[in-house]
């Protein structure tokens, strides 16, 4: 297994990156398109700032859960005028104890 | 004109009867009583006008009990209007009298009966070094208003109310000093503390006042912002969620969303799958981890971000059970309360409540119960 790349601290991610960050997800939010269409979207914070992830055409992801640390990579864009992933390659990692 | 001048002649009557009859004061008969004796004998004449005296007495003192519950409130009224006291003292029930004052004054009443033990002989120099408190105050106050306003015939007035002033004030002198330690200490000092409550009572309301009216007429004209969010604030999936939810469909605004704090993340997890089966296009919902389980400021951070752009009115809507037997409610937390008191200092955040009324199992809601 290749070594994965030194995550980026969120507050340092800028718009048209390619950028791996880590972090804690604090909020998920279901957008629904139509009926039984949404995209997921949830936001990642690492203590420097909060990014977007958003998974588009998912309701769910198994694993996308409130307190779950993840890292994610993958082109920084826009999202409803936050700084945000779309459909980033991401991992979920050990469980953080709260 | 007429009644200060039967005043005079009884008052005036009845002191030189006492002076040449040599009535001392008792603890257990009055002295108008013993003069009411002494004048008319012990005949049955005598006996019979002895008790219409008596009888009169305590008609007129029941009266003058009356008076201060008549006029009490209503001068409290004056006084709160004027910002000078609490503003509940002029609200009318619905009988069209100032229930609070009343009561205010009952429960005051009441205390000082309490504490004196309904001894008389103790509360009746704390009755006169207020009244004669007051007589000097209002005599004095006058002669102010006299020397300021100077309306016709101010000179005349002006040596009534100064004389009144200059002896009312020399007999609230004479009782403060001897009845000080039966108890017109307590007058002495209460006095003193409640104008200066009273004072700074009025500072704030006219600071109030003050912050309220400047620039009204500016601001209704100000320009709106442009963004509205409605944010559905939910526990779960139940039917008072279901009303807010509704009506913020109404509400057509330009982003809206339901919001749970997740103090729970199981509950949270049950209430996304809930909500990914139903039809209702376009409604998002978000799940905020709460992790501490400080609700109130979980949810000011979600508003907190929704107006940061300075674009945006956020409304915040909140289901509310409303209970049908006061009592109900105590069996449950007040939880929005609080969130709406938090989202307060959020400039554009506003909160509405949608009530939510619970039936009791034994008693369907009537219509009358609603209007009343």
């Amino acid at each position: 297994m290749s070594p994965a790349p030194a995550a980026t601290a969120v507050g340092d991610v800028r718009w048209r990156d390619v950028a791996t960050i880590e972090g804690t997800i604090r909020s998920v939010r279901m957008r629904p398109w139509a009926d039984q269409v949404a995209s997921l979207e949830c936001t990642v914070l690492d203590g420097t700032g909060g990014i977007e992830l958003v998974f588009l055409g998912r309701q769910r992801l198994g694993g996308v859960q409130l307190g779950r640390a993840i890292r994610a990579s993958g082109r920084v864009g826009a999202h409803h005028g936050r700084l945000a992933i779309l459909n980033p390659v991401y991992e979920l990692l050990e469980h953080e104890d709260h | 004109m007429v009644m200060g001048t039967c005043l005079g002649i009884m008052f005036i009557g009845i002191s030189w009867l006492a002076m040449s009859m040599h009535v001392i004061p008792s603890d257990k008969k009055t002295v108008i009583s013993q003069i009411a004796a002494g004048v008319f004998g012990s005949g049955t004449v005598g006996q019979v006008l002895f008790y219409v005296v008596q009888a009169t007495t305590m008609l007129i003192l029941v009266l003058a009990a009356n008076t201060s519950f008549a006029d009490f409130p209503r001068l409290a009224s004056f006084h709160a209007d004027d910002h000078f006291m609490p503003k509940q003292l002029t609200k009318r029930g619905h009988r069209l009298v100032f229930s609070n004052g009343i009561v205010l004054l009952s429960v005051a009443a009441a205390g000082l009966v309490v504490l004196f033990q309904a001894d008389v002989t103790h509360l009746i120099p704390l009755y006169a070094i207020g009244v004669f408190t007051s007589f000097t105050l209002s005599q004095a106050g006058m002669s102010v208003r006299h020397l300021r306003l100077r309306e016709q015939g101010w000179r005349v007035g002006l040596a009534i109310n100064a004389t009144g002033a200059v002896v009312t004030g020399v007999v609230t002198v004479v009782i403060a000093i001897t009845k000080f330690t039966h108890g017109a200490w307590a007058i002495m000092v209460l006095v003193p503390v409640l104008v200066f409550l009273l004072v700074r009572l009025n500072r704030q309301y006219e600071s109030e006042k003050d912050q309220l009216s400047e620039g009204a007429f500016e601001a209704t004209t100000a320009p709106v912002l442009r963004r509205h969010t409605v944010l559905v604030l939910l526990d779960r999936l139940d039917r008072s969620a279901a009303r807010a939810v509704q009506y913020a469909r109404t509400l057509r605004p330009d982003e809206l969303r339901a919001v749970h704090i997740a103090s729970d993340p199981e509950l949270a997890e049950e209430l996304m799958r809930e909500w990914g089966t139903l039809p209702l296009a376009k409604f998002q919902l978000e799940i905020v981890a709460c992790p501490d389980r400080r609700i109130a400021r979980a949810a000011l951070e979600v508003v907190a971000e929704e107006v940061a752009d300075g674009r945006t009115e956020v409304t915040v809507l909140l289901p509310r059970r409303e209970y049908q037997e006061s009592w109900h409610r105590f069996l449950h937390d007040r939880t929005s309360d609080s969130i709406a008191k938090a989202l307060g200092v959020l400039p554009h955040a506003n909160v509405t409540f949608v009530p939510y009324h619970l039936k009791s199992p034994e008693r369907p809601v009537k219509l009358a119960e609603v209007q009343r």
